[in-house]
């Protein structure tokens, strides 16, 4: 078969989606760059089809033109206007702590109320970014980690700190961590195995299905040392607290346990291997990185005066444990005696989260203008 | 209600913790007659669409329902620092950057600074004892030019005003509260719309 059509075809769809994105303007200059480099690329790429028909040719063109689509569907969504920039900037604390600054935190809003998801095409694929360079001399100085979240759910900060998880999938991709655990645990002695198989419910010998359960343990660790226990929350409720694993996630009820043994320090065999792989790949440890905050200021209707990043991330984990009391709780805190609904709480808890985060990078970045 | 009070008593306030102001990124913003309010991150500009007027009424002359307030208004951001350019005769619903909570005794009235008001830029607001939150502004430019303005600058002062006894804000339920963005107007949520509508439907054998 002939391909040209197709993949002319396809240039003129990124075409209408790379003149739409011309339009973005981007406050942060990084982004800017790789926009400003996506157009290079489109030229480049646009330039070099004609006469092509040998398939191989064919589908490499096609590669470029998907990473096109694919970083534009992520830098529509990341204008201050539509990201969600209060989150965005505390997943950004943390994955400074696991990495160096080559990478740029973009968001996806999705209609669908549960898509929360890590995608690591444009960060780890590092043939597609050799293949541009080598073709057209374009360079990108930094790579993109996407992340899809529900539009609806953008300003929602109950459900944010399933983003926490969401990153720990590409630390998790990025220093081969799942990977190497798993090679680990297929290694050892089916004596010594007994002691995970209660968290790995499938065997010693089905690498795909133990790479996967593995992923999801350490993204769970990952994510409660920044936001403790407050993910098991959501995920018991939306699975309903399932006893039964997948093919690509364990059981809630494991889930859970091994977020609480991490969290509270209890002996755990999965968490204790997790943590010393993940120490040998990255030279950091699996830790308590948020602190739990003791404070009436919620329910004083004030924000939290923040001054760290372990009381930055905390501050979820605070939020959620006020909400899970329920609006009575709240309303005899807080002395109020005219009506106080659990929406009033809802909506006032996601407010005095994103003051609380907002007055921080702001008091932040405006020390950093004085100096 | 008495005359404002001094910069001298709303440092006695803040140091009291009666009044909160978060963040408060310069003493200097308590001047000797109030506060210099710096403007916020959020805003809520003013758009037409297919709607034909928003409508502050029950009576069914007017249309069939009352549509969303918020089908008028398109949301933008932005960050410190980063600017947001307000047309001639144009209106947008903005905060305040810092969050205040409010004794039960004072109130404020927020105008434009001197600086501010020169370039024709004026604000109406009134916040009563207790209320806490962001501050919400109506911005309009009377200029004939677009008028460029730098997020968390000092924009707009607030006056503080004693009341003569103590007010208590949460014992009514409240359309606006601790709000962190511009929410736009709930003024559809009044109770007695329903009342003057069943009136008119009365007066007119409806």
């Amino acid at each position: 078969m002939d391909y040209t059509s197709l993949l002319n075809l396809h240039l003129s769809q990124t075409e209408i989606f790379v003149e739409k994105s011309k339009n973005n303007s981007y406050s942060d200059l990084d982004k800017k760059n790789y926009q400003d480099n996506l157009n290079k690329l489109f030229s480049a790429v646009k330039g070099s089809i004609s006469g092509l028909s040998a398939v191989a040719p064919v589908f490499e063109k096609q590669e470029h033109l998907s990473f096109i689509c694919n970083s534009l569907e992520f830098l529509k969504d990341s204008i201050l206007s539509s990201m969600p920039f209060e989150v965005v900037n505390c997943l950004n604390v943390a994955m400074n702590d696991w990495i160096d600054q080559q990478y740029i935190i973009v968001t996806s809003l999705n209609n669908n109320t549960l898509a929360f998801s890590y995608d690591p095409t444009l960060a780890l694929e590092d043939f597609v970014y050799q293949s541009i360079d080598i073709q057209y001399g374009i360079t990108f100085a930094k790579r993109l980690v996407q992340i899809n979240l529900p539009l609806i759910l953008s300003r929602d900060y109950f459900s944010s700190v399933v983003l926490y998880h969401e990153l720990g999938h590409f630390i998790d991709l990025k220093y081969a961590i799942s990977k190497i655990v798993a090679m680990e645990v297929q290694s050892i002695s089916s004596s010594d195995f007994i002691q995970y198989e209660q968290f790995l419910v499938g065997g010693q010998n089905e690498i795909d299905i133990l790479t996967d359960h593995l992923a999801e343990y350490f993204c769970d660790i990952f994510a409660a040392q920044y936001i403790g226990k407050s993910s098991n929350y959501y995920l018991q409720y939306l699975t309903r607290n399932s006893s039964n694993a997948s093919y690509s996630h364990p059981s809630t009820i494991n889930r859970v346990k091994v977020v609480n043994d991490f969290i509270d320090n209890i002996d755990n065999p999965i968490v204790k291997l997790i943590k010393k792989i993940t120490f040998n790949r990255s030279g950091r440890h699996l830790i308590k990185r948020h602190e739990d905050i003791v404070s009436d200021e919620f329910y004083k209707f004030l924000p939290i005066e923040i001054d760290n990043t372990a009381k930055l991330h905390g501050v979820f984990a605070y939020a959620w444990e006020i909400w899970l009391k329920g609006p009575d709780d709240f309303k005899v805190n807080a002395g109020l005696t005219g009506d106080f609904t659990s929406d009033n709480a809802y909506k006032v808890l996601n407010n005095l989260v994103e003051k609380s985060i907002g007055n921080y990078f702001i008091e932040k970045s405006w020390e950093a203008s004085l100096i | 209600m008495s005359g404002f009070i001094s910069g001298q008593k709303i440092n006695e306030l803040i140091a009291d913790k009666s009044l909160t102001i978060r963040p408060l990124l310069e003493s200097s913003q308590v001047t000797q007659i109030g506060v210099d309010f710096r403007l916020g991150c959020n805003f809520l500009v003013s758009v037409q669409g297919r709607e034909p007027f928003i409508n502050t009424s029950m009576n069914e002359d007017a249309g069939d329902a009352q549509r969303d307030v918020r089908l008028f208004f398109q949301e933008t951001r932005r960050q410190l620092g980063e600017t947001f350019i307000l047309y001639p005769n144009q209106t947008v619903l903005a905060s305040s950057l810092e969050y205040v909570k409010l004794p039960e005794k004072y109130m404020i009235s927020l105008y434009m600074r001197s600086s501010y008001s020169r370039l024709g830029l004026t604000v109406s607001t009134l916040v009563q004892p207790g209320y806490c939150g962001c501050l919400s502004i109506e911005l309009t430019n009377n200029n004939n030019n677009p008028i460029n303005l730098a997020v968390g600058a000092r924009i707009f002062q607030g006056i503080f005003l004693e009341a003569d006894s103590t007010t208590t804000y949460f014992t009514t339920s409240r359309k606006y509260m601790c709000s962190v963005r511009p929410e736009p107007s709930k003024a559809g949520d009044d109770k007695d719309l329903f009342t003057l509508s069943k009136l008119w439907k009365k007066n007119n054998n409806r």
